[in-house]
């Protein structure tokens, strides 16, 4: 496929909504998940000739788009608020009765974006592959057994600063 | 599953916009346009390193000037091994950060 314009148009078609959500998943703004959804795409393609073809194409798409993201990100930190001011804010929401389901999700998302980054990515990772731990793994290049003790110590801190909105510990993976 | 895994498994992403295939299938056209990226010399900088520590640790092990006998290496040729050494890897850095 490498130099075949006309079928990678087929490929980015296929892929642009899960490429899409991973980038938003990292950085939580349309516009800049298109620019790192597209940025992925276009390394992809230039890179195609270096693809083996072992194992799923999309694992490999989502590792280099992982990598783009993640590079991105390091280069331009985007502000975030530090996750015991978000779990405050939390606390005075619920307190006043005003906060909503949704948006009680939405709080969570953005405290992901607060962690350290090995917990950001970890988190990221894992539950845009639906929780399955070798998945994300393999789409950050690392052991799974780092990606767990990462995903272990993320899920305890959202969980220390977010008692409030997810409730307390509960196994991991 | 916890409310945690709930929140986190569920997506907020909104839909790639309408012209997003059409945006990067644009940058791939540019991307076959633009010239070839240039090659990095990592056996050119690989011998320059190795030249650099090699004169170091000769200049650093061999006969002292103690008895006032020369250095086993000038350290003039040192200092210029490590300058070339050093704006090697300053031109890779660069020519890196560009392309990017």
């Amino acid at each position: 496929m490498a130099g075949d314009v006309g079928a990678f148009e087929a490929l980015v078609r296929r892929w642009q909504g899960p490429v899409t959500e991973l980038a938003h998943r990292f950085c939580r703004d349309r516009a800049r998940a298109e620019d790192l959804a597209q940025e992925a795409f276009v390394k992809v393609y230039r890179s195609l000739a270096q693809w083996r073809g072992e194992g799923r194409f999309s694992t490999w798409l989502f590792a280099v788009a992982t990598n783009v993201c993640r590079s991105r990100l390091r280069r331009k930190v985007l502000p975030t608020v530090p996750l015991e001011a978000l779990g405050e804010v939390a606390g005075w929401r619920l307190e006043e009765g005003d906060l909503e389901e949704r948006e009680r999700a939405r709080f969570v998302r953005d405290a992901v974006r607060s962690l350290p980054e090995r917990y950001r990515d970890a988190i990221v990772l894992f539950y845009f592959h639906e929780m399955d731990l070798r998945s994300a793994a393999a789409s950050l290049g690392l052991p799974e057994g780092t990606v767990k003790s990462h995903l272990f110590r993320g899920r305890k801190l959202l969980e220390q600063h977010l008692a409030v909105l997810v409730g307390g510990e509960e196994e991991v993976a | 599953m916890s409310s945690l895994d709930r929140i986190l498994t569920e997506s907020d992403a909104p839909a790639p916009s309408p012209g997003f295939v059409a945006a990067v299938m644009a940058a791939v056209r540019a991307s076959d346009r633009a010239p070839a990226p240039l090659p990095v010399p990592w056996a050119w900088l690989a011998g320059t390193a190795a030249a650099a520590l090699l004169a170091g640790v000769s200049a650093l092990l061999g006969p002292g000037d103690a008895l006032g006998s020369p250095p086993h290496l000038d350290r003039g040729v040192v200092l210029a091994l490590g300058v070339l050494a050093a704006s090697g890897l300053f031109s890779y850095l660069t020519v890196e950060w560009v392309r990017d």
